[in-house]
């Protein structure tokens, strides 16, 4: 921290006077003589920087729509491909069973007729 | 800020949609002040860093929901910083520490009494602390960031009328305050 965002004498004096006071407050406050140089500034401001995370962060959403996308297809195609499975079964089941009538049927129609 | 001014941002807001390197003007143009608003609201250089580069980010990538809202774009900044300072805050779970610039506060001072006391200045900073977060941050908006209600407004995401009621709810207090 530079030499001019060094706390100020009023805020010291301030801290002896109130110390008290200080550790109830809702907020703490304090007063500066200037609050950030110009050096400080320009070691932050990074334009470029701030490009290549903005590429970082559209690749990563792309990447997360990508996966989220894919994940829904699968899902659903999935589901999809267990109805299709569920109604084959049923069609099958029902084949199978209307086999059994027609053989149970035969069978009662002939001993119907040697009972007689 | 003229309406032309910022009809002029807002083109380059429009051209940063189809080309983010478009934004670095604004980028350039705001940055001191969002660095020293928040600056302001953490009284810590690499946190302010972190949270300034954030603040660019976000809007650089929702820059294509931007629309216009008749206040400068530089609020829409604002409010982002606003917000992720709030969100640090709540994340923490600590007090805020504000940090303001005393020749500001002096002049806003003078503005009202040519001759005024320390103790006073003292007295003033004592009950500022006292003061609820939401009335320290419009009081910080509208006195040490000249904005105005319209802007606070945008930048809170409340109503004109509603920072107006805070600011001065915020004043009369302080006032009150003052005569005990």
């Amino acid at each position: 921290m530079g030499q001019k965002c060094a706390p100020t004498g009023l805020w010291i004096d301030f801290e002896k006077n109130f110390n008290v006071k200080i550790k109830m407050a809702k907020n703490e406050i304090k007063l500066r003589k200037r609050l950030i140089d110009e050096t400080t500034l320009e070691r932050h401001r990074n334009y470029s920087l701030l490009l290549k995370q903005h590429e970082k962060a559209r690749k990563l959403k792309k990447t997360r729509q990508f996966f989220i996308y894919s994940l829904l297809v699968a899902v659903v195609v999935i589901l999809f491909l267990l109805l299709i499975s569920y109604f084959l079964v049923r069609l099958e089941r029902e084949r199978e069973l209307k086999k059994k009538g027609t053989k149970t049927a035969l069978v009662t129609t002939a001993d119907k007729s040697q009972k007689k | 800020m003229s309406e032309e001014e910022i009809r002029q941002e807002y083109g380059v807001v429009d051209r940063s949609k189809k080309d983010p390197s478009a934004f670095g003007p604004l980028y350039e143009k705001y940055f001191d002040r969002i660095f020293n608003f928040i600056y302001t609201q953490t009284d810590n250089e690499d946190l302010t860093a972190d949270l300034c580069s954030q603040t660019f980010l976000i809007a650089l990538v929702n820059v294509h929901k931007f629309e216009f809202r008749g206040v400068p774009v530089s609020a829409w900044f604002y409010k982002i910083a606003s917000n992720e300072v709030n969100k640090y805050y709540r994340k923490v779970k600590s007090q805020k520490t504000y940090s303001l610039e005393e020749v500001r506060l002096r002049e806003l001072f003078s503005r009202e009494e040519e001759d005024y006391s320390e103790e006073i200045l003292i007295k003033l900073v004592n009950l500022m602390k006292e003061l609820p977060s939401d009335m320290l941050e419009v009081l910080q908006l509208r006195f040490f960031e000249d904005k105005d209600f319209k802007e606070i407004a945008f930048i809170l995401d409340i109503t004109e009328s509603g920072a107006k009621m805070r600011t001065y709810r915020a004043l009369d207090r302080l006032r009150k305050e003052f005569q005990r």
